[in-house]
Order: C-alpha cells, then sequence, then structure tokens
C-alpha cells in the first residue's frame, strides 16, 4: 500500500465515531483499506499486545518478536486489500507473523533435535529474558517464560499454537506437517515438562 | 494396554482430542487410576495456570512505542519520522536570533566607522561619511560588488552559464575569500545532535568541505515509502545547516549576506542544480534496484523472507527494517518514474517508459496499479 493511498481520517468517517467508542475491526479495517492510517493506527494498539505475546512465546527472543511483530504489520498493510472483511483480522495478522516467526523457528529446530534433548535430559540450560523481563508481572510468570523458551522448539511451537493462539489438533498439524498423533505426543511432553519445572507453582 | 498406553493419551483426551472410541477407552480407565485421575487434574491446573500467566503486562508506554514504531515503519502522519524538519528553524529562534542579529550589525557598523578609511581609502570618507549606509554600495569592497553583480545578472537573466549548474555551497567557495569561506563553512555546520528527538541518527550529508553539495538525499525513517527525492530548492542537509548558526560573530552577517544571494540570484540556478542532482540520484538508486532485484527474491511472497542481498542492503542501516521485494518494485518504479519525468535523454525517457510499462502489465507484481498510474501521468 503506498503513501500515496493515505487519506485524511476524515474522508473514511472514523473521526466521526466518538472518541473511546469501540470501533469494531470490520469498520476500522474498511476505513483502513480506504487509506486510513490513523485506523490502521487503532488495529495495531488493538492487537500488538496479544500478537507480540504469541510471538514471544513462540520464538523466546524480544528482539525477534519485536522485529516479526512491526514486520506483520508492515505486510498486512501492504495487503490489507486482499483482506476481506467478513473474516476475523486477528486471525489473519498472526498467521503473517507466526509464518515469519516459523521461518525463525525451522532454523533452530534443525539445531535442536530430538536426539539432543534427550541426551540433555529435556532439560536445556535456561535462557535470559533480556528485556522481556521488564514485561513480566512476578516471579511466577517469568518462571513459566522461563521453563516454556527452555523448551526445544519442537515442542514449545504445538504448546504455544494450542494453548496461546487455542488451535486444535487438526490446525497444528495441518500447519506443522506433522500427524495429528504426533501433535498429540508433542503437546503432551512439553505439558509434562512444564509439569515437572512448575510444580511448586501449581500446588 | 499398560498404562503408558493411556497416560499417552490422557493430554489428548484434556483437550477432547480423541476419536469417540479411544475416548471412551481413556475415560474407563480413568475411572479405576488414581495416577491417571491426578494427571487429568494436573493438566487442568497447568492450562489455567498459563492462561492466567501468559498476559504480558509492561507500562502502557511500552506498547504506545511500539505502536508508534510501526506506524513510523508504514510512513504514517501520525508518527513523525525522524527527519530535518524537525530541527529547529530558523523561525523559532524568535528574539535571541533577532537579538544576536541587530547586535552583530551595529558591531559590523562600528567596525566600518573606526576603519572607514582603510576600507574605502581617504578620498572617500568625506563623501561617503555623510552618505546613508544603504547608498555606500559603490565603496564596499569587491566582494560585496561582485554580489550585487551577481543580483543585476539575476535581474536581467544573464547568468554565468558556468555557474548555473553549480550547487550552493561550491558558489560559497568562489564568491567569498578563503579566509572568510572557512568561516563561514565551518559555523555554517551547526553544532547540533545529529541524533532525532527519537534517538535515529540522522543520515545527514557529508561534510561541506568535502562535497560541494549534498548528492544523498536524506533518508527517511519508513522504507514502506519510496525514497523521497532530493528537494529542488535546497538539499534538505543543506537547509539544516544553514538554519543553524553560531550567534554572536560575523558569521550571522555572512549568513544573512548568503541568504539574501539565495534569495535574489540563486533560484533559476538552484533550480537547475537540482534537476541534475535528482537524476542522477534516480539513476543510482535505479541501478541500486536493478541489482537487487536481479539478485534473487521473485518468490517471495507474503510469507517469505528477504533475500540475503536484501539483509545486506539494510543492514546497513538498523533504523530501517528490511526491505521487501515489493518495497525494491516500488522503489525501483519510483526512480524510473522520477528518470523519466526529468531526463532531457528521449532515448532514455523511452527506456523507463518501457520498463514502467513492464511492471504495469505484469499482473503478478505488487506494483501494477501504480505503475499504470505513473504511465498515465507520464502521457
Amino acid at each position: 500500500m503506498s503513501a500515496e493511498r493515505q487519506k485524511n481520517p476524515e474522508e473514511t468517517g472514523i473521526e466521526a465515531v466518538e472518541p473511546g467508542k469501540e470501533i469494531s475491526d470490520k469498520k476500522l479495517i474498511e476505513a483502513a483499506q480506504n487509506g486510513d492510517t490513523r485506523a490502521f493506527g487503532r488495529l495495531i494498539r488493538r492487537h500488538q499486545k496479544k500478537l507480540f505475546r504469541f510471538i514471544a512465546a513462540l520464538t523466546g527472543s524480544f528482539d525477534q518478536a519485536d522485529d516479526i511483530v512491526q514486520e506483520a504489520f508492515v505486510r498486512a498493510w501492504q495487503n490489507l486489500r486482499k483482506f476481506r472483511t467478513e473474516y476475523d483480522f486477528y486471525p489473519w495478522l498472526s498467521t503473517i507473523a507466526r509464518n515469519l516467526a516459523y521461518n525463525e523457528l525451522r532454523k533452530q529446530e534443525k539445531s535442536q533435535s530430538l536426539d539432543q534433548m534427550k541426551e540433555a535430559g529435556f532439560n536445556p540450560v535456561d535462557k535470559d529474558l533480556g528485556p522481556l523481563d521488564r514485561l513480566m508481572n512476578g516471579q511466577a510468570q517469568k518462571r513459566f517464560y522461563e521453563a516454556l523458551w527452555a523448551m526445544p522448539v519442537l515442542y514449545r511451537t504445538v504448546f504455544v499454537l494450542r494453548h496461546f493462539e487455542n488451535m486444535d489438533y487438526a490446525q497444528i498439524g495441518s500447519y506443522l506437517k506433522i500427524p495429528p498423533g504426533t501433535v498429540d505426543s508433542r503437546l503432551y511432553r512439553a505439558r509434562r515438562y512444564l509439569l515437572e519445572k512448575l510444580q511448586d507453582l501449581l500446588e | 494396554m499398560d498404562d503408558s498406553y493411556f497416560r499417552d493419551r490422557i493430554s489428548g483426551y484434556f483437550d477432547k482430542n480423541l476419536p469417540p472410541d479411544e475416548y471412551q477407552l481413556v475415560d474407563d480407565y480413568l475411572r479405576n487410576s488414581e495416577e491417571g485421575r491426578q494427571l487429568l487434574e494436573e493438566l487442568g491446573r497447568l492450562d489455567e495456570f498459563v492462561q492466567r500467566e501468559q498476559e504480558l503486562t509492561g507500562a502502557e508506554d511500552f506498547w504506545e512505542q511500539q505502536a508508534q514504531k510501526i506506524e513510523a515503519k508504514l510512513g504514517f502522519a501520525s508518527t513523525e519520522p525522524d527527519n530535518v524538519e524537525r530541527l529547529p528553524r530558523r523561525s523559532s529562534r524568535g528574539m535571541v536570533w533577532k537579538l544576536t542579529a541587530a547586535a552583530a550589525s551595529i558591531a559590523v557598523l562600528i567596525f566600518i566607522g573606526v576603519h572607514q578609511s582603510d576600507i574605502f581609502g581617504p578620498e572617500d570618507i568625506p563623501r561617503d561619511a555623510d552618505r546613508p549606509l544603504g547608498a555606500q554600495s559603490e565603496a564596499m569592497p569587491p566582494r560585496q560588488n561582485e554580489l550585487e553583480r551577481a543580483t543585476e545578472g539575476a535581474a536581467t537573466g544573464a547568468i554565468d552559464t558556468a555557474r548555473a549548474k553549480t550547487a550552493p555551497d561550491e558558489i560559497i567557495e568562489k564568491e567569498l575569500p578563503a579566509d572568510d569561506r572557512d568561516e563561514l563553512l565551518e559555523t555554517r555546520i551547526p553544532d547540533v545532535d545529529e541524533t532525532s528527538p527519537t534517538g535515529r541518527q540522522l543520515d545527514l550529508p557529508p561534510d561541506a568541505d568535502e562535497e560541494p553539495a549534498p548528492e544523498e538525499p536524506i533518508r527517511m525513517a519508513e522504507p514502506a515509502k519510496p525514497v523521497p527525492p532530493p528537494s529542488r530548492q535546497a538539499a534538505p542537509g543543506a537547509a539544516a545547516r544553514t538554519e543553524e548558526i553560531p550567534l554572536g560573530d560575523t558569521a550571522v552577517e555572512k549568513h544573512e549576506e548568503f541568504e539574501q544571494m539565495r534569495r535574489d540570484v540563486l533560484p533559476s540556478q538552484m533550480e537547475a542544480a537540482g534537476d541534475q542532482t535528482e537524476l542522477a540520484h534516480y539513476r543510482a538508486e535505479r541501478s541500486r534496484l536493478m541489482a537487487l532485484l536481479n539478485g534473487g527474491g521473485d518468490s517471495i511472497g507474503l510469507v517469505g523472507e528477504t533475500t540475503p542481498a536484501m539483509k545486506s542492503l539494510t543492514a546497513e542501516r538498523r533504523a530501517e527494517p528490511i526491505a521487501t521485494v515489493a518495497d525494491v518494485r516500488g522503489e525501483l518504479l519510483e526512480a524510473c518514474y522520477r528518470i523519466a519525468s526529468l531526463t532531457p535523454d528521449s532515448t532514455e525517457r523511452a527506456a523507463m517508459v518501457t520498463q514502467i510499462r513492464g511492471m504495469a502489465t505484469d499482473s503478478t507484481s505488487s506494483v501494477q496499479k501504480l505503475a499504470r498510474g505513473y504511465l498515465d501521468k507520464l502521457k
């Protein structure tokens, strides 16, 4: 979407809506499709938190999540005209982001095989949280994310898609190109791992 | 079936993701297995815990900053990009500037008064001493007369053709004595923090001593937009540097002289020079983009990544995001259009139109529509 397409909010009517009043994604998208940058700004603010959380959980890296979320919104804006407003915006946005993230994760996955995980006793070295630490609220959350990111990518991906994006086994399997049975077993292992790591917090 | 068979399925059972027959089997197992039920409970607690703890909070300004970063990347107006327009402008200096300029003018007048015999020669003193300052131009030093002649030339259209394509800084070098020029050039480069208010580096042009005029345009922060063309009136970097001058010395007066000259003499020269600079810029830009696209990346789609060539290109300017094929195509189209608009060479123009037509007829191109618009404009 070029800069030439950008229009004043007045032209698209979004500003006519009372400040603070919730506007549906659909209306914002329609306005944004007509070039209303402020409408797209609202979509950014509405969905960035959830998207960032999802991608950060998936990648385990603040910088990667930051880059991917930005890129996802850029691509969404560039392709917004193709988007059909009868669908929900977030799933489309998160698919863009997930694809970007998954490309990164595949690289990590290759270097982190199941055998390696077994050798390590499914207990890899804990990751440094880095700037993500500032977004954490309390020790329990910190420990949860530490455990999540310490998990091999293979298992973490399935777990995050299930628990953060509420995808069912068939959707996960179809996306990752693995049978639903494999989704089941990976998810089970991931959960067992977290149960073990977070046992004291779950009692 | 041993316990491990059932335990492995409890996760699927918890998610209600088992075929009906298997679901029933696990259901029966759980009725008789304390260990199985305990595992099921733990999975339930874990699920609740994950739902509760996955929410990242952080300060509100963090999320607002993130949103603004994205908007800046998209080139939205709501977030001002880091560019030279955010540097202090002349009009904003207000009283300090005016007072300093007045003080400098008085100092110059006093200097002239004290040294008038050295400046004008003994025979001029009685005649000019009674005349108002504005009428003393005949007796001004050669530099001043030269400026006036230049002004006259502009008024009559008799501009030195050798200077017509000369950029402003170069003209200063010719117009001013060496010592004064050095001082002016030195003082015209402001002691400003080249970091924008948001902390990004402003890609200011090279030092004026090294380059006569900024060849490089100021690079905006958002590559989603085409690279902006250099301004015709004055290169943004030059504007930024001339806007900021130190206060309280003769540089103020020299700056005024230059500004006067620029207002009266240079517009047409700068127009011509601007066209040349702009054309050269777009030619170079087009070559760079063509090389980039030919280096691969046509297969890149929505979900794909950028090519290594693009990554290395943008790695040098980390403030900017990685370019995508769509970005590069957009910039290439822009460059072709600008060249076609600016070039005096009809062959080059025809080549550019052909290239744009190619983009306009390529249904797979992300810039097809834009290319059609440009073709219409070129007609």
